[in-house]
């Protein structure tokens, strides 16, 4: 930034959030400066003071910490000596990172190679040698920029809509040190503030002592989920979790601390009518265990993907809900959330639910099963909890028996909030194939499907499930040809006494899945995605799968489930095919958005089938999408394209769509707040990137045209609180 | 090798040029080329640093009549340049120097001042705990720490590079070797200490004059 940008001379300025004109950045920064050396604490304070920088000056670490927690948000950078009488400076350090999360800069005059190492793990984001010069201190403003655009991205990634996309869009317009962050950077830092308030919280409850923050990216997550579904949900216990996830470097709190989260994520989403964010509240809540969570909901949205080839679409959904804070999560989040709930649940149930009644299955599903999923796509879509809980929840309720999911899958379609909520159909298809091929996660996939596409005729919340819904919206025809995928999968899988209802729910879903207009295509990718997620899942549980054959499917229900077969995995390439073809039609929101979700997780999508393959393929690719720039782009694109391609001629159709829909849905996504979504990495996936933002932003209007709602409008997901 | 020499150019005093000949009010050249030589030696720990490679002592002094004023001025040069050659303060000091402005004109007196009373207090520190039969060493290095990162950020030179083996005989645990240590950084510390004050001291005398302080500022040549 350059402060020569200001025409206005420099002034010190009162503190940025006092009142008068806002300083030129980075003049009036406002730094706390620590260090038990009176003379050094004179010279720095004299050179900040020279830099037009807001110095307050301790020189104790103690009374710096209670400054800080005082004044919480009065500073924005913290300069701190590393040794202190009173406190050392690198546990002062880990008090601010997880506190308030401040970035800080460590001085000595020690430079040897392991202290400064010491500084790197424990979060500093600067080490300067003693004596400090004024060139090193003009530029210690850049720190909190990078810092408040990272956090910008998570927000973003975890659903809040506005504020990150206006962010985004002023700090991308590069702004960054110029003027646009003069305004901006307050701002943000106001609305940051508020959402890391609620992080910082769920921060402080994981870890006691700071430790270098573990990362819960999209693939630890799904082991994560995996470890956690292979114990069963309720009976999880982080020193099993971990002993299963067998992961070098990580401890037993860090399982602990993301167990906690996932559980309340889990609560969340089976709560459909819940504000939305819990997929992305949970993510966002915790920037580490957004990962993982994400990593699993990618999980299950892949799988639901794979399965049900609703994959833009779900996978999109999917990826909504669990937002990983890494962008990858968000295959993994739909994964996640799919073998969350086919592990835990009975993958049946989803697939019944699917035959019986898309909508039902939709809505239930989404909100029941999802759970995780569930959170993926409403995380998006904030709103769309309920969606995106039909998924989880079905899973949820196939494990727990839970036949409210089944039961009323009517209205519980109708509560997807999603406005598309078309998303529903496709993933059953790949769950169907997904679970087929695992035996267990079919079912899943099938209900994610079925949820998927019901959702998105539903109006699911369209944070995550914009993106979704739009796709779904779009190819209502894939969406039936979802549903019918699913229906095979998912009705088994789907609660026990919701076989039919759930068949019903499959067709219905895929009535409103025309209704929708969500294209099914990305739903079809979906189920592929899901498919091979699930297969990806490893030891995933998804028991219920080969159930669902038994369900009983309406005609377009049918179709769908062929695929669906839990048992055969292979069914879910005509699925896919069917959708396919419909998808072709329209979604190519869809695809993209489905692929976005589950896709980015790098789940290998081996699945029998060509487009799981496809899929996985693509997964693995990353950029293989135009607009795989982003990690998740490039996942998702890659993922939707394959599920796309592989399954039908339209591969190329698909995969424009997706690319475009996935800039649409990262879009979207962006600008969703992901609302009570836990970690799905969908959600990051899908906001990660801003490559697709573009054309995805061009797809969903066009989408939004066909009477979608326009998707930024439906992003106002509240940030989960 | 070259004669490190370090390039004093009062920065806030146009000077009138040099006065022909007349070595006398300044330090004869040749006169200082034995120093110089010394002076290499003497910054050898800059070299080895590789801060600062070759310096040039330049004394530009005006000679004309400014009488006392300039009389005042020539000296605080001088031994301003000496200060510097002899690595006793180095660019560090300078850049102190440079913040130093009008709002805070007496910015370098009060740190300078500052860091000579907290040294004192830790040299006693030091002698406290080494005094004792029990020597605590961590709390010895701690001390040391503290007295090295003043001594860097007032441009001290010598007296940090006298704490680098302090702390090293610190971390060995050997009492003699940081009682020995601890004379030599006792030596430093007076030696800064008297140009710390012979600096403000001629200061003084320039504002007195009413001179301003020239701005000294290092020259890299």
């Amino acid at each position: 930034m350059d402060p020569s940008r200001a025409a206005s001379t420099p002034s010190y300025g009162p503190p940025g959030d006092g009142g008068g004109p806002a300083p030129e950045f980075p003049a009036g920064l406002r730094v706390l400066l620590v260090d038990d050396d009176p003379t050094c604490l004179k010279i720095l304070d004299r050179m900040l003071r020279k830099c037009l920088y807001d110095v307050t000056t301790c020189s104790r670490a103690a009374v710096a910490l209670s400054t800080l927690r005082e004044k919480k948000g009065w500073f924005d950078l913290v300069l701190s000596d590393v040794y202190m009488p009173d406190m050392d400076g690198f546990k002062l350090l880990e008090h601010i990172g997880l506190e308030m999360d401040l970035p800080v800069i460590m001085m000595s005059a020690d430079d040897h190679k392991d202290v400064v190492m010491k500084g790197v793990t424990h979060g500093a984001c600067d080490y300067i040698i003693k004596p400090v010069r004024m060139e090193s201190l003009k530029n210690i403003w850049q720190h909190v920029v990078r810092k408040k655009r990272n956090e910008l991205k998570e927000l973003e990634n975890s659903g809040s809509v506005e504020e990150d996309d206006k962010h985004k869009r002023s700090l991308d317009d590069g702004d960054n040190a110029s003027s646009g962050c003069v305004g901006n950077w307050k701002n943000a830092k106001r609305k940051k503030e508020e959402e890391e308030e609620e992080m910082v919280e769920e921060h402080d409850d994981s870890s006691n002592t700071k430790k270098p923050r573990v990362v819960w990216s999209v693939d630890l997550h799904q082991q994560f989920v995996t470890a956690v579904n292979q114990l069963g949900v309720d009976k999880a216990v982080p020193k099993k979790i971990l002993e299963l996830m067998n992961v070098a470097g990580l401890t037993r709190e860090n399982v602990a601390s993301h167990l906690q989260k996932y559980r309340l994520y889990l609560r969340r989403v089976s709560v459909p009518q819940h504000h939305s964010r819990f997929d992305a509240h949970f993510a966002s809540a915790q920037e580490v265990t957004y990962n993982s969570i994400g990593s699993v909901s990618g999980y299950d949205f892949q799988a639901l993907a794979a399965s049900t080839q609703l994959l833009p679409h779900n996978i999109a959904a999917l990826h909504s809900g669990p937002r990983s804070a890494t962008n990858t999560g968000m295959g993994v989040s739909a994964i996640d959330q799919i073998g969350f709930l086919n592990s835990g649940k009975q993958v049946t149930n989803s697939s019944n639910i699917i035959s019986s009644s898309v909508q039902q299955i939709n809505s239930r599903q989404m909100s029941d099963i999802h759970g995780p999923s569930n959170n993926i796509e409403l995380n998006q879509h904030g709103q769309s909890q309920q969606v995106v809980q039909p998924f989880g929840s079905i899973n949820r309720q196939f494990g727990e028996g839970t036949t409210k999911f089944f039961s009323s899958p009517s209205s519980e379609l109708t509560n997807f909030s999603l406005p598309r909520g078309t998303i529903n159909g496709q993933p059953n298809n790949s769950l169907a194939r997904h679970m087929n091929q695992h035996g267990q996660q079919f079912p899943i996939s099938q209900q994610r499907s079925n949820m998927e596409i019901t959702w998105q005729g539903q109006g699911l919340p369209r944070s995550r499930g914009q993106l979704l819904t739009e796709t779904a919206c779009h190819d209502s025809r894939l969406v039936s040809a979802l549903l019918q995928q699913v229906p095979s999968n998912n009705i088994p899988n789907h609660v026990s006494g919701g076989l039919e209802t759930s068949a019903n729910m499959l067709t219905s879903l895929p009535a409103n899945y025309m209704n929708a207009s969500c294209s099914t295509s990305p739903q079809a990718l979906y189920p592929d995605v899901h498919n091979s997620f699930i297969t990806g899942l490893a030891g995933s549980c998804y028991p219920r799968v080969s159930s669902i054959g038994a369900t009983p499917q309406t005609g377009s229900v049918k179709a769908l489930s062929n695929s669906s077969n839990l048992k055969g995995m292979d069914n879910h390439v005509p699925n896919y095919d069917i959708i396919a073809e419909q998808h072709q039609n329209k979604s190519q929101d869809w695809k993209l958005q489905n692929v976005n979700l589950p896709y980015q997780s790098g789940q290998n999508l081996r699945h029998g089938q060509s487009t799981i393959d496809c899929r996985s393929s693509l997964m693995g690719n990353q950029d293989s999408t135009s607009s795989a720039k982003n990690g998740f782009n490039g996942n998702a694109g890659t993922v939707v394209k394959n599920i796309i391609s592989t399954g039908s001629d339209t591969d190329k159709e698909k995969r424009e769509c997706i690319v475009q829909h996935k800039t649409n849905l990262v879009e979207n996504c962006n600008r969703v707040t992901y609302d009570g979504i836990p970690d799905f990495s969908y959600q990051d996936i899908l906001f990660e990137d801003n490559i697709i933002t573009n054309e995805l932003m061009n797809v969903v209007r066009k989408q939004q045209q066909e009477g979608i709602e326009q998707v930024d409008n439906e992003f106002n997901f509240n940030p989960p609180v | 090798m070259d004669i490190n020499c370090a390039v004093l150019t009062p920065i806030g005093k146009p000077f009138e040029g040099r006065r022909n000949g007349a070595l006398s009010p300044h330090f004869p050249l040749l006169a200082l080329f034995p120093a110089l030589r010394l002076l290499s030696s003497l910054v050898l720990p800059f070299m080895v640093g590789g801060i600062l490679v070759f310096f040039t002592v330049v004394l530009a002094v005006k000679v004309r009549s400014r009488g006392r004023r300039s009389r005042c001025w020539r000296l605080y040069i001088e031994f301003a340049s000496d200060v510097f050659r002899e690595g006793f303060l180095d660019n560090q000091y300078t850049q102190l120097l440079q913040l130093q402005d009008e709002n805070e004109p007496k910015f370098v007196l009060q740190v300078g001042t500052l860091f000579l009373e907290d040294s004192e207090k830790l040299l006693n520190q030091l002698r406290g705990i080494l005094d004792k039969q029990d020597v605590d060493f961590e709390k010895l290095d701690a001390c040391v720490r503290k007295l090295t990162g003043s001594s860097a950020s007032i441009g001290a030179n010598r007296l940090k590079n006298v704490c680098m083996p302090f702390h090293n005989c610190c971390k060995k645990g050997s009492k003699e070797g940081c009682l020995k240590c601890l004379q030599q950084v006792a030596q430093e510390y007076l030696l800064v200490k008297s140009k710390l004050e012979t600096l403000f001291k001629l200061e003084k005398q320039i504002l007195a004059a009413g001179v301003s302080v020239p701005v000294l500022s290092l020259q890299q040549q």
